[in-house]
């Protein structure tokens, strides 16, 4: 019964697929090179990455199955606390500095008759500069001493001078104001888009009614953009959470680690020290500390949509 | 027709899977194998290598002054044939080419990588030509020692120098830092850094120093005055295993002399992130009258605009347990994928275009062409090599003869560097060196950016550390 099981299957399989191959042949044509890419560029190394971790590895090539070691070795490091904790500040100082105002602009330059493609070019400009290049404008805007453009703009106003990214207390929200300044635009551009997609005549009749813009945006605007800016709200957290260059390049993970992230022990593990295996764990700690999040995103979706 | 309807969706999904499991495959199939490295011969017959570091097009009258090099030993050595490579050695990419087997044959690197590049097997056996050619047997055996593993050598050594400590003249001489005679005045003891980086400062507003505090550079920097603090910063026991030793009175009263600086005196530029560009921008560009470093830093002038003769370069000043000179330099390796017949034409094109034991006619011109061309690009040439290279004092005036002819700079600016005899030479620390040099960049930046910084915890806590994270974790 077994074998005759198996035969059929075996028989039947590949009909099957020729079947579904010859049914939707231009479709999987069409398709297959973005399954290859797929393929190569996302899923192999990813899963490759995440095989590896449990190995210890002589360059890329893994000599030897160690199990949890290397997991072990990147949690139990005495800097991992302070550098998650230090990643989860970038993410709440990004929700409180880089989350609101771009949702506020995109619903003021929604309301304004006037100006609008103006503005709406000029939020979108920084998007465009390459990001070292932000970064490097940015670091001379934070300059210390009276060398620093922020400093100088205080010794117009009679002010002495401030610490900026030399103060471990300050260097995280610093930072952050940048990557807001700079993802600004992008995010506008989705608010805006969802904003165009509000049927008008639901707009002109709450203005008939009698309904200000606080009433507009609670009944009208939030409901509407509920999704989208779940949506956002989960690709905020998402890529501020892996961020590596942006400290890397303005502070090295400085003062004394204080603005030090996972993204940037990763880089360090995997370019400093050539420690590939740590480094491959540390992202698979990572992956899993983002897929919890992703999780708590959907079940909030389910919630609100429900 | 709910069954047929669930029929299709399952061969849809089959359908998918049976192409995604296929492409798979194919993926993973096609990044096993593949040729390693060049092929021995090309096409013409000729033994091949490729080189690395060659200048790009970007370069062009370096590349076009490489390539008459390459044309001229082809065709004194018409059984080989150089293919140019571009790659610069790169901590970021190494790994990665040398993975794939996609070295260039001959490759360049710093005295810092040669430990990992040697445990990672990334670089080939080359004791047999080192003996064949004289380089065992002449070379200087402080370098031969840093590229030995196990009674293997795996590189050459091409240049070697000890740190120093650079002076800006012209910032001297503005701050009245200048003896009778009308020469310099120079710090010998870290005391007295302090005290002329003061004058500088009340003199000038110039910061008296600059100090590197970011990307390894701070560690790297700072172990010059750790070691002449005394400190010692690891030990191994009689079981091999490995102890960070630094949580010591000597390491806090050297991280105290860094805090000082900053705190105290007041010397050091407001920026606190400072990485090795930023150090040498900092004094090329006359923001700082001091810095740690080797010669001859030709790039101070060319990058930065600096007037080659308002540099000097003193002796490393002495700490209070001694006086202490980190040792840098170049090495070249080469690729383990190559084969006998290329390894022994990559030395012999070492030898024709960088260095060799015994010196031809024709190598002596080669010198003398690179020397014009470092003069020629507004570079600096010193009038001997930075360290001895050779055992054979012979050998070495030879070196200096043809540097002679062309050194553009003062020879007085550079004699006490080169002829203080009380600076005691230190390799880097023998493991996790890079790692050590992570932990005291946090050390520096923490003394220089918080006033208020515990300095007997900040020390306990950074040993501590090195130890858990690093020296724990060796094998």
């Amino acid at each position: 019964m077994k074998n005759n099981t198996k035969k059929q299957f075996s028989g039947a399989f590949p009909s099957v697929f020729k079947k579904t191959l010859k049914r939707n042949m231009p479709g999987w044509t069409l398709l297959l090179p973005s399954i290859v890419l797929f393929i190569v560029i996302v899923w192999r190394p990813i899963i490759v990455g995440v095989l590896y971790s449990f190995f210890k590895l002589n360059g890329f090539h893994p000599v030897g199955f160690v199990g949890f070691d290397n997991f072990i070795k990147v949690i139990t490091d005495s800097n991992f606390i302070k550098t998650l904790f230090n990643t989860f500040k970038y993410v709440i100082w990004s929700l409180i500095i880089g989350f609101p105002l771009p949702l506020l602009t995109a619903v003021m330059l929604n309301e304004m008759l006037a100006g609008k493609q103006y503005f709406k070019i000029s939020t979108y400009l920084p998007g465009i500069i390459p990001g070292i290049a932000v970064c490097l404008i940015w670091k001379t805007l934070y300059g210390e001493g009276d060398g620093g453009l922020l400093n100088m703009l205080l010794a117009k106003l009679n002010m002495g001078s401030a610490t900026w990214l030399a103060d471990g207390n300050k260097v995280i929200p610093l930072i952050v104001v940048m990557m807001s300044w700079q993802g600004f635009g992008g995010t506008l551009i989705m608010y805006l888009a969802s904003l165009q997609g509000i049927n008008q005549e639901l707009y002109e009749a709450a203005r008939i009614d009698g309904a200000g813009f606080f009433k507009r945006f609670t009944h009208i605007l939030l409901p509407h953009m509920s999704g989208i800016i779940l949506l956002v709200l989960v690709r905020q957290i998402i890529s501020v959470f892996q961020v590596t260059e942006q400290p890397l390049i303005m502070t090295d993970g400085g003062p004394n680690g204080a603005s030090l992230t996972l993204g940037l022990t990763n880089w360090r593990y995997a370019f400093k020290f050539g420690q590939y295996e740590k480094s491959l764990a540390l992202g698979v700690v990572a992956f899993l500390i983002l897929i919890g999040l992703s999780i708590i995103y959907h079940i909030l979706d389910k919630k609100i949509n429900d | 027709m709910k069954e047929e309807e669930f029929k299709m969706k399952r061969n849809k999904v089959n359908g998918m899977a049976l192409t995604l499991a296929v492409v798979c495959m194919l993926s993973v199939l096609s990044g096993c194998g593949g040729k390693r490295g060049l092929p021995e011969k090309n096409a013409d017959g000729k033994i091949q290598f490729s080189v690395g570091g060659w200048p790009d097009d970007t370069n062009k009258e370096n590349q076009d002054f490489k390539n008459k090099r390459k044309a001229e030993f082809e065709k004194g050595s018409s059984e080989y044939s150089i293919v140019t490579d571009s790659y610069i050695y790169d901590t970021k990419t190494f790994t990665m080419k040398a993975n794939g087997g996609t070295l260039p044959t001959v490759y360049d690197t710093w005295f810092t990588e040669i430990d990992k590049i040697i445990d990672a097997g990334y670089a080939a056996d080359i004791t047999e030509y080192m003996d064949k050619y004289g380089f065992s047997e002449g070379m200087n055996p402080e370098l031969l020692e840093l590229v030995t593993k196990d009674g293997k050598i795996y590189g050459i050594p091409w240049v070697a120098y000890k740190m120093g400590l650079y002076i800006n003249k012209s910032i001297f001489r503005k701050a009245g830092l200048v003896n009778e005679d009308g020469s310099i005045k120079y710090p010998t003891t870290y005391d007295e850094l302090a005290e002329f980086a003061v004058t500088v400062k009340e003199k000038t507003g110039i910061p008296g120093l600059v100090l590197a505090t970011a990307n390894n550079n701070g560690g790297w920097n700072f172990m010059n005055i750790a070691w002449s603090y005394g400190v010692n910063f690891m030990e191994q026991d009689s079981g091999g295993k490995w102890k960070a030793t630094f949580d010591s009175q000597e390491m806090r009263d050297a991280v105290k002399y860094v805090y000082d600086l900053k705190w105290k005196y007041n010397v050091l530029p407001d920026n606190t992130v400072i990485d090795l560009t930023e150090l040498k921008k900092t004094f090329g560009t006359s923001q700082a009258a001091m810095f740690i470093a080797n010669p001859p830093r030709s790039e101070l002038c060319t990058k930065f605009g600096m007037n080659k003769d308002d540099m000097m370069l003193v002796p490393i000043p002495a700490g209070p347990k001694g006086r202490y000179a980190q040792m840098g330099g170049n090495v070249r390796m080469i690729s383990p994928d190559a084969t006998p017949a290329q390894i022994d034409g990559a030395f012999k094109w070492t030898m024709y275009d960088l260095i060799s034991k015994d010196l031809t006619e024709e190598q002596i011109k080669n010198k003398e062409d690179t020397y014009a061309r470092t003069i020629a690009d507004g570079g600096i040439v010193l009038n001997r090599l930075a360290f001895d290279l050779w055992t054979d004092p012979q050998r070495m005036a030879q070196e200096t003869e043809i540097s002679s002819k062309y050194a553009n700079v003062d020879p007085k600016d550079y004699d006490d560097y080169f002829n203080n005899d009380s600076v005691t030479i230190r390799p880097e620390e023998p493991v996790c060196s890079q790692e050590l040099y992570t932990v005291l960049d946090g050390v520096i930046q923490e003394v220089l950016t918080n006033k208020n910084v515990d300095i007997d915890k900040l020390v306990t806590t950074a040993n501590n550390d090195f130890q858990a994270n690093h020296l724990d974790n060796l094998e």
